[in-house]
């Protein structure tokens, strides 16, 4: 297509010199005409507008539009969001295709882990979801709350994380504007125009660009949105809730990691499922599970790494991984060592499996099993000084008080082989309740 | 629990075997010793580790691989199946055939803020000594000349744990001319070393760590030289690794040779880490000096050219001992590279005697017939290395 002002192949800001207010349908001829002349508010009449006014530019826009989306009926909302996930996962999808034309190599992930993480984030944005997570929130009243726009930054190469709280925020009738990291910022943008072509009929209602956390005045263009939710480091979220202005309620999202606790016999799909928590994002996800920790001695930790070692080559040919880097080669030898001293390691091209004692350094796309005499002594451990925080658990043969006890560790997701890494859209991150978060 | 009285008799004889295997091929290159003999000594060394060292014992029937299984390859290069052990383990399992309350020598890896250190045991230090000690005279006192030796580096008694120190001290006492010291005061001492190399009557080898010989350049030879007398030369250590401020490294060379008044190819670069009791040494001036040495050489630069050669002309290759054998192996599969190929290294080094002889390093290079180039420790793994005491100790200042 031809390409808006204030878009490219990596940016998508309505109202910079994008799409114009009230746009509804898909645009013809006469749109883009419209939009060739189309810079607003007094901002350079300049195709190429520099970045922290596209960003200021293209809130404000939102921000104004973003009233229509609230009056629009909520089954419309719901219709729109939908119709746009189903097109995400439809591989003859034109952006689907351009995505997985350019996020592999973005990221560093193989196609097939694109491809994967894609499906994965995508399948559970249905309308029934949609519309089951709005009644959870909403009482089943469709009134919209007071918010005009929601900013969300994200980081890192697990590039759909940030995805349920901007489905969140258009659910909600919030405008979403998003800042993506400046290594990664095809996504975002291909996602902003997923909705503008596969929905229309919502408006401009998610705008994207990417640029590095040191342009302080493309941030601040952002940090204006009423709610705000940040994925990062700590000392990212930090810097974000410090620059924001008082009015901006903040959600920062850390980084954290998952664990495994498992107890008894564990089948064959649990395993292919737990393989498949280990090689999503080649391991580098907050919900991979670093430490798969087993009810018993090492003998039935040594006997869990030696099946997931006999299935690692079978899995690794449905998720594969790219070369492993240096560091993470070294590490990997050195963790195989310990291992076979402690109790067992095996590894292959892109997967690696071993029992450990102890909770020693993981590496990438590695199922590290270490026994523990009772996974009820394990909550305790959790709340150790040294302990980072945690965010999921994949749990098998877990009883309900355990799980609590899990819970009140912090951890605010607890799935079965195979769900860790497809969370539910209503998913409470990190215990933020994203729609409530987003109704004013 | 005390050594079995067979455990310490079969040591005995492994050291006078391996002891006599180093004078054997003195004089000889990297892998400059044959095959069979050395896949021989290797293989007797390797049935003792098993025997007597449990836990590795253990870690080899894990792999199914058994002294009886490399005397049934029958050919001269079974000692590449001898499991190797990842330099982590060494901080964990003590890697000894012997009891190690009765270990002569204990050296610790560096650095006291990351991590365990590792811990090599020697249960005695005579073949780590006759190791060294013809591999650095080699390519650091060519003609024998009795150098002056000044180190930056605390005498061994006051550091009795590090591996470097102990073949500092070595150099100190059995290469160094008198007037031969350590030129420390709880830090290098640049006052003691600049009086010494003042009063210098005949070349001086200096030593130190990368990270020392930096604070030379930075607090004193940038504003002021201290002239070595003609023939001096340098043997530099331990990298960068870890250090808050690294130099590039021809900088460094250039700028530490024109503060000392040595050319670049007087710097000689060692590599040595506490797992093992054999180091690799930068070819420096032999290269240039020793024809044949500068033919051999000369033949791996038309296979490696690009950043393998010093600008003076010296190959930045890595030379190791007839009894120390180095492979690369491929960071996926684990399995060995051909020459050339870039990979993690490995090392078979018969003067690990009682300790194991097959040793994975984190460190990433290429192995050519005539050296090692190496490539540096992977980023991200655990920082290590000699420079990082030194790095602390600074920092402390």
């Amino acid at each position: 297509m031809i390409p808006f002002e204030g878009t490219s192949a990596t940016r998508w800001l309505p109202g910079a010199g994008g799409a114009p207010d009230g746009f509804r349908k898909r645009p013809g001829a006469e749109d883009l005409a419209r939009l060739s002349t189309g810079v607003d508010d007094g901002m350079p009449e300049d195709r190429a507008l520099p970045l922290p006014y596209a960003v200021h530019a293209s809130a404000e826009h939102l921000r104004r539009t973003g009233p229509e989306l609230a009056r629009m009926p909520l089954p419309a909302r719901i219709a729109g969001i939908a119709r746009v996930a189903r097109s995400w996962r439809d591989p003859d999808d034109a952006l689907r295709r351009e995505a997985m034309e350019a996020l592999p190599d973005e990221l560093g992930f193989t196609p097939e882990m694109v491809a994967w993480a894609l499906d994965a984030a995508f399948d559970v944005v249905t309308a029934e979801a949609l519309h089951a997570w709005w009644a959870r929130v909403a009482d089943a009243t469709d009134d919209p709350g007071t918010f005009g726009l929601s900013g969300h930054i994200w980081a890192g190469n697990v590039f759909v994380a940030g995805l349920p709280p901007v489905v969140g925020s258009v659910l909600a009738g919030v405008p979403a504007l998003i800042k993506a990291p400046a290594a990664y910022p095809t996504f975002a943008a291909l996602l902003a125009r997923s909705f503008a072509e596969h929905a229309p009929e919502l408006g401009p209602c998610v705008g994207a660009a990417a640029w590095s956390r040191d342009d302080a005045r493309s941030t601040a263009g952002l940090l204006g949105a009423d709610a705000v939710f940040v994925f990062g480091d700590d000392e990212s979220v930090a810097a974000v809730r410090e620059a924001a202005p008082s009015r901006t309620t903040v959600h920062g999202f850390g980084h954290r990691v998952s664990v495994g606790l498992v107890r008894g016999e564990v089948t064959d799909a649990e395993l292919s499922g737990l393989w498949e928590d280990h090689l999503a994002y080649d391991g580098g996800g907050c919900l991979t599970p670093k430490w798969v920790f087993v009810e018993g001695s090492m003998d039935e930790a040594v006997a869990l790494a030696k099946r997931a070692a006999a299935l690692g080559p079978a899995m690794v040919e449905r998720l594969p991984a790219r070369p492993m880097s240096d560091a993470d080669a070294a590490a990997r030898v050195q963790l195989l060592g310990i291992a076979e001293f402690d109790g067992f390691g095996a590894a292959g091209p892109g997967w690696c499996a071993v029992a450990v004692d102890g909770v020693p350094p993981t590496t990438p796309r590695t199922v590290c099993v270490c026994p523990v005499d009772a996974l009820a002594d394990l909550p305790a451990r959790f709340g150790d000084a040294w302990w980072p925080s945690l965010q999921g658990a994949v749990v098998v043969g877990t009883t309900p008080s355990e799980e609590a006890a899990l819970r009140a560790t912090g951890i605010s997701y607890i799935a079965p082989p195979g769900r860790l890494q497809r969370p539910p859209l209503d998913w409470d991150h990190d215990g933020v309740a994203i729609l409530e978060a987003l109704r004013g | 629990m005390a050594s079995a009285p067979s455990a310490i008799a079969e040591s005995d004889a492994l050291h006078d075997a391996v002891g006599e295997a180093i004078a054997a091929t003195r004089g000889a290159g990297m892998y400059g010793w044959d095959d069979g003999a050395f896949d021989a000594l290797a293989r007797r060394l390797f049935a003792h580790q098993y025997t007597h060292c449990a836990p590795y014992r253990r870690f080899c029937q894990g792999r199914e691989v058994t002294p009886d299984f490399l005397a049934r390859q029958g050919h001269p290069r079974s000692y590449e199946l001898i499991p190797p052990v990842p330099t982590d383990v060494f901080k964990s399992v003590p890697l000894a055939t012997f009891d190690p309350a009765e270990a002569e020598l204990e050296f610790l890896t560096s650095g006291t803020t990351v991590g365990t250190r590792g811990r090599h045991l020697l249960r005695t230090g005579r073949t780590y000594e006759a190791s060294l000690a013809p591999w650095l005279r080699r390519w650091l006192v060519p003609r024998n000349d009795a150098p002056l030796v000044l180190a930056f580096m605390a005498p061994f008694a006051e550091d009795p744990h590090s591996s470097l120190g102990h073949m500092v001290q070595w150099a100190v006492d059995h290469v160094g001319a008198d007037g031969s010291r350590h030129c420390w005061d709880g830090g290098p001492d640049l006052d003691a070393f600049a009086d010494a190399a003042a009063g210098a009557d005949r070349p001086v080898l200096l030593l130190g760590t990368a990270r020392a010989l930096q604070f030379l350049l930075e607090d004193r030879l940038d504003q002021q030289r201290i002239p070595l007398p003609p023939g001096s030369r340098v043997m530099e250590t331990g990298g960068f690794k870890g250090a808050a401020r690294t130099l590039e490294r021809d900088d460094f060379y250039r700028r530490l040779g024109d503060g000392l008044a040595v050319p670049t190819f007087a710097i000689i670069s060692e590599y040595g880490m506490t797992e093992l009791g054999s180091q690799g040494y930068q070819p420096g001036f032999r290269a240039l000096s020793d024809r044949g040495l500068a033919r051999k050489l000369g033949s791996a630069l038309v296979e490696w050219p690009d950043g393998t050669v010093d600008p003076d002309g010296v190959p930045r290759v890595l030379v190791f001992p007839p009894w120390c054998r180095v492979g690369a192996t491929d960071p996926d599969t684990l399995a060995l590279l051909p020459p050339g190929e870039r990979g993690l290294l490995r090392f078979w080094d018969l003067s690990n005697v009682d300790s194991v002889v097959a040793v994975q390093t984190a460190d990433m290079g290429r192995v050519l017939p005539q050296g090692v180039v190496l490539e540096g420790r992977a980023p991200g793994s655990t920082p290590r290395g000699c420079s990082l005491a030194i790095d602390e100790i600074l920092a402390a200042r």
